[in-house]
């Protein structure tokens, strides 16, 4: 057997590319299933873990699944907004404690999260370091946020313009990082967290300015003051102009993305999705586990799908394998021949082939495996990049 | 040391017949079997390394009746008591010289892979100009070379009968003469007898008996 599984090993060796053709075929029809069935039982654990954790959420009418994933995850689209108002109304309602989201805004590819000091609480996130936001302007980063932009507490971070040419919207605000949580190793570690005045700050829905100068004013009534293009515009919130910034307009007008609906008990639950059923209700409250289970079923689906293909193409790549090692027995046939001369019996002759073809499937399922476990490491990051 | 008595031989698919009443070899004797191309040398050999078995008729090589053995037994023989060469050296180009001049031992558990039998296919390759190339691969060799390590090869189990299948059919007029040197200055030094399959007619005068195939089967 030693003997055997030397020759074989040395003809392997001996041709680094014909083995290295094999080797890959075979490793991808076995990492493909096994891969794919890791992530999906991941991303169903990820999604449903985070869901959990989020019992009601309400945003505008639209799609679930996108108001879902991007409260839960700041991943996907931005959905369209509702005012402010909605969070008046829950708590309100005494049923609930809302907890504001805004989720229009990016500094660099990390989401600025816009809501309040409830939301750590919500999440369980712990500082590793520095404070929480208490004043305008104030951020606190993710771990991984701060390790990706090379910032801590003390730093400062630049919000990204939403286009090139941002004229009319919104400037990019520069603020001081005053806090970095610990990792959690789910989304808000990737996120950098305001206060949702801030977002609003972001918004343009409340700037700071100097005193116009008489020659910078153009209109001056009861209602406010209009003034021309000289007035300089804040892009920093410091204690010395934190003063001069002030809202415009009624601040349950403003708008945020989705509000975090924390029910106090089953009853409070249930009674606040029933206020949202009405036919000319704006709003949907929806219940996040029930999304993702929804999300999940489709994946599975996929899945099935996916591996049907997988199947046929394991059917002709395993083909392809045995037509290449049929060849390659024709070959060798005067190889094997004069080993059979030499002494050697038919049987050692076939256990040679079979120990090569086993040092193929074995290399194979080496190379899946790692690949299985590698794509179980990072199958968070792969899950959010793919799928979420 | 070698005698064959009414061997009879033919395919299953008909054509070529053997028939050889008697033929026997001394021990230590040098023979070559000479013919045209196709006229049955090789079976011949085939016959007597017990690759092919006769459909009757006895060949027995110092005590053994090789008839009257399985394959199994058969193989066991050959590997331990007959070295071969072939004509076109059949050598494994995924192993280096040292693995290929030790290849019998691998193929057959009656011819151990011990410290032994390394030191003597390493002093083998040294015998022949190779012991600074045990570990090149037989691709990077010449084919004089080569035929070097074929007969290396053929006499790691220190064989009492080498078959050798026209050894220098491949081979230049120099490598020919140096690797029939080879052959039988191995097998006087070992004591075995050499039966040489050749239709090179300017090599008989190098032989103890000359055996012309055609006569031997009339």
């Amino acid at each position: 057997m030693r003997h055997t599984l030397y020759l074989a090993g040395r003809y392997l060796a001996a041709h680094p590319g014909k083995t290295s053709i094999l080797v890959g075929s075979l490793t991808l029809l076995l990492f493909l299933p096994a891969g794919l069935q890791v992530l999906v039982d991941r991303s169903a654990t990820e999604m449903r873990a985070r869901a959990d954790t989020t019992p009601l959420l309400i945003g505008a009418r639209g799609s679930s699944l996108d108001l879902a994933l991007r409260a839960l995850y700041f991943q996907g689209e931005v959905p369209p907004p509702i005012p402010h108002a909605q969070v008046t109304r829950v708590r309100a309602s005494g049923l609930a404690d809302p907890i504001p989201l805004h989720l229009r805004f990016r500094v660099g590819a990390h989401p600025v999260v816009g809501t309040s000091i409830d939301y750590f609480r919500f999440r369980g996130l712990a500082l590793d370091g520095g404070r929480p936001f208490a004043l305008l302007g104030e951020c606190v980063l993710g771990a991984a946020a701060a390790d990706a932009l090379g910032v801590g507490v003390g730093g400062k971070v630049t919000t990204s313009p939403e286009n090139l040419f941002d004229f009319a919207g919104s400037y990019p605000l520069r603020m001081p990082v005053v806090g970095v949580l610990a990792p959690t190793g789910g989304p808000d570690d990737a996120a950098v967290f305001v206060d949702l005045r801030t977002a609003w700050v972001i918004a343009g829905f409340a700037h700071g300015h100097d005193d116009p100068r008489s020659d910078e004013v153009l209109e001056k009534d009861e209602e406010g003051v209009t003034a021309n293009a000289k007035l300089r515009l804040w892009q920093e919130i410091t204690s010395d102009n934190a003063e001069s910034f002030h809202f415009h307009g009624d601040l349950d007008d403003l708008p945020v993305s989705a509000v975090l609906a924390l029910p106090h008990d089953t009853k409070s639950g249930t009674l606040l999705m029933g206020r949202y059923l009405g036919r000319e209700e704006p709003c949907q409250i929806l219940q996040p586990r029930a999304v993702m289970d929804e999300l999940i079923v489709t994946v599975v689906r996929v899945r099935g799908y996916v591996l049907a293909v997988a199947l046929l193409l394991g059917v002709a790549t395993l083909a392809t394998v045995v037509l290449v090692f049929l060849l390659s027995l024709r070959l060798r046939r005067r190889e094997m021949e004069t080993m059979r001369k030499i002494g050697c019996s038919r049987g050692l002759v076939a256990g040679l082939v079979a120990a090569e073809a086993a040092g193929v499937l074995a290399a194979a399922a080496l190379l899946a495996g790692g690949l299985v476990l590698l794509t179980a490491r990072f199958a968070d990051s792969l899950i959010r990049a793919l799928i979420v | 040391m070698l005698d064959l008595r009414a061997v009879e031989f033919g395919y299953p698919e008909g054509g070529f017949k053997l028939s050889l009443p008697a033929w026997s070899l001394d021990a230590g004797a040098r023979a070559a079997v000479i013919g045209p191309s196709g006229c049955g040398k090789t079976t011949l050999l085939h016959l007597i390394a017990g690759i092919l078995r006769p459909s009757s008729g006895a060949i027995r090589i110092d005590d053994t009746e090789l008839t009257a053995l399985d394959e199994a037994a058969r193989r066991s023989f050959r590997v331990r008591r007959l070295g071969l060469v072939f004509q076109e050296f059949e050598l494994l180009d995924y192993l280096d010289v040292l693995d290929n001049v030790l290849l019998p031992c691998r193929l057959h558990p009656d011819l151990p892979l011990d410290a032994a039998a390394r030191e003597r296919g390493a002093s083998l390759a040294a015998q022949v100009g190779l012991g600074d190339k045990l570990h090149r691969p037989i691709r990077r060799l010449s084919q004089g070379e080569r035929q070097r390590i074929a007969l290396c090869r053929a006499l790691i189990a220190e064989p009492a009968l080498i078959l050798a299948d026209e050894p220098t059919g491949n081979l230049d007029p120099d490598n020919k003469l140096r690797a029939l040197d080879l052959l039988e200055q191995f097998a006087s030094a070992s004591g075995a007898a050499l039966v040489v399959a050749t239709h090179d007619h300017a090599l008989l005068p190098r032989f103890d008996a000359v055996i012309d195939f055609q006569e031997l089967l009339g």
